[in-house]
């Protein structure tokens, strides 16, 4: 394998990220991607602020600090997992890009060394911010030796728990192409990986009172995830670099060596009857939605993380295993771009956006229907399966209102991840202001229906915007 | 229609960054309050947090709103100057399209 040749594969593709993002929907005119940067910039600032006045008595015992951060690297660990599966089926759709790079003189191993490499970046980067504010705070507080404990609690986990899931994911793949089960193994990685995250999570409350027991009882344990904070304490700083420095050069030899040399089957819809339906619009519409494989993808994965949720000490929660069907509502709008030129400009952005959204609440009723028995089964109230699915009515909303606003054409991963992080922010920031104001209940419903009104104008006016635009009667924006 | 999403917009962003301005205070208040058994208001007697110790030694706290009439004042204020903002960016680039169209016009003859 030549690594030049996967160094420059690699820019090339994020090159072509970079390019595609910026091109398409919001991102394109630059004062929206000023605001953006700027609200991004603002609210770690703001974070950062919070955390230092807050934690200030807190975190004012080294002792402490260094515990919190022993709690950290379990929950990064799984965060890491969470963003390498997450990564995973975005980048399953990778194949419009890799085609860029088929007329390269390079071999498919090498290809996908640089898909990886581009993916470990990316999942990293995702997983570091979600840890600044608090270790800015430490690190403001404490300096040096609180830098350190950053680095062996959140950083150095997370970069090598990365290769390392490359290199297990890389190992099934192989597997099951020996196998010679090729076209499934997708299936079956994401399936291990969705297994193996449900099964740490049940493990994280029992390792950290583990944690927190040790520490008060005074014992001295080891914990994997903590590794090199333990090796920190022990031997120093330096022995902890050394240990990470080959523990990373080992895991992404090994990942990169282990990458797949047979190029991946594309899976990209199923078959999905249409028989005599077809007249009714609604039904292509269905149709258009059904058929993505990747929706079965995430119906599997909620039927997993459903069961694990029954069956663990809290079922209440069950039902709101839908909400992982969510992401594929962002696909929803560049999903039927087919139909919607078929319909041509005589249907209406009203009806257009109607259409959109009822095929994809048909099709999520149908597939709620074993999670709804389920429940019933599992004797969780009527109430909680309501809510439940209310939540994913909302959640249709307003990630259909992200699919408009960030059109992820192409199926690029990165302008839903740019989505996505945009939904979470408004909806984080939002139920902050719900739970600090404490508004009385009619007001709260007020505003939520309030709110999903917006999210259903500003779709339909997005559409029709989106429209104009088609047709070059208004500006592009930007430049 | 193209004016009344925009009106609705600012009033939208004015609803928003007046909810803010809430929530920032009594998260400011929150954090800069070390004493028990206060009662603390802030943003003209808008917003108010309170911690009071309850008889079994635990610390409760309460926060939330005390009077919406200075907020009403506050999104009035807010939603005026998004308008004035909007109208005047609005007139700002109709009349750098007219001078430009001007100048191609002369530019053709």
């Amino acid at each position: 394998m030549r690594i030049r040749q996967t160094l420059v594969v690699t820019k090339l593709l994020a090159r072509f990220f970079w390019r595609r993002v910026l091109s398409v929907g919001i991102l394109r005119s630059r004062f929206a991607r000023f605001a953006i940067g700027a609200f991004a910039l603002l609210s770690i600032l703001g974070l950062t602020a919070i955390a230092t006045l807050y934690l200030q008595d807190l975190l004012a015992d080294i002792a402490i600090v260094q515990l919190i951060f022993q709690f950290a690297s379990v929950s990064v660990a799984f965060w890491t997992i969470v963003a390498f599966i997450f990564v995973k089926i975005l980048f399953m759709k990778s194949h419009e890009f890799l085609r860029l790079t088929f007329q390269l003189p390079i071999t498919n191993h090498e290809r996908s060394a640089a898909m990886l490499l581009y993916e470990m970046t990316f999942a990293s980067a995702v997983a570091l911010v979600l840890f600044i504010p608090v270790s800015l705070a430490v690190i403001i507080q404490h300096g040096f030796p609180a830098l350190m404990l950053v680095l062996g609690g959140v950083v150095f986990p997370a970069l090598t728990l990365y290769p390392f899931l490359a290199l297990t994911y890389n190992a099934i793949f192989r597997l099951a192409e020996m196998l010679r089960m090729v076209r499934l193994s997708q299936l079956i990685a994401s399936a291990i990986f969705a297994v193996a995250v449900f099964f740490y999570n049940s493990q994280t409350t029992a390792i950290i009172s583990q944690m927190s027991d040790d520490y008060l009882s005074e014992r001295e344990a080891f914990y994997p995830t903590a590794t090199y904070i333990t090796v920190l304490d022990k031997f120093g700083p330096l022995a902890m670099m050394a240990l990470f420095l080959a523990c990373a050069a080992v895991l992404v030899t090994l990942a990169l060596w282990s990458a797949p040399r047979v190029p991946p089957i594309i899976r990209q819809f199923v078959k999905f009857p249409l028989v005599g339906f077809a007249r009714y619009r609604v039904v292509a519409f269905v149709a258009a939605v059904a058929r993505r494989w990747e929706l079965w993808l995430a119906a599997i994965i909620t039927s997993l993380f459903f069961l694990s949720l029954v069956t663990s000490d809290s079922p209440a929660q069950a039902p709101f295993a839908l909400l992982i069907l969510l992401v594929q509502s962002i696909y929803a709008y560049v999903g039927v771009a087919p139909l919607r030129r078929l319909a041509g400009p005589r249907t209406t952005a009203w009806e257009e956006y109607l259409l959109i959204v009822s095929s994809q609440l048909l099709v999520l009723f149908l597939l709620a229907l074993p999670v709804i028995l389920g429940s019933q089964i599992a004797q969780i109230p009527l109430a909680t399966i309501g809510w439940a699915l209310l939540a994913c009515v909302s959640s249709v909303l307003s990630a259909t209102l992200i699919g408009i606003i960030f059109p992820p054409e192409k199926d690029n991963p990165f302008t839903v991840l740019v989505g996505l992080g945009a939904l979470f922010a408004v909806v984080g920031i939002f139920s902050v202001m719900v739970g600090v104001l404490r508004l009385p209940t009619a007001a709260t419903i007020a505003i939520l229906v309030g709110a999903h009104g917006m999210v259903v104008a500003y779709g339909v006016t997005g559409i029709q915007s989106l429209r104009r635009k088609a047709r070059y009667e208004a500006s592009n924006g930007g430049s | 229609m193209k004016q009344a999403m925009a009106v609705v917009n600012c009033a939208m962003g004015a609803l928003i960054l007046t909810s803010s301005v809430a929530t920032v205070t009594i998260l400011t208040i929150m954090f800069s309050t070390k004493e028990e058994n206060v009662r603390k208001e802030g943003l003209f007697g808008s917003v108010f947090f309170e911690s009071r110790t309850t008889p079994q030694d635990s610390v409760m706290v309460s926060m939330g709103l005390n009077n919406w009439i200075p907020l009403a004042v506050i999104w009035v204020a807010a939603f005026a100057f998004l308008v004035l903002v909007w109208r005047i960016s609005t007139k700002h680039m109709e009349r750098r399209r007219a001078l430009l169209d001007a100048h191609v016009g002369e530019g053709a003859h």
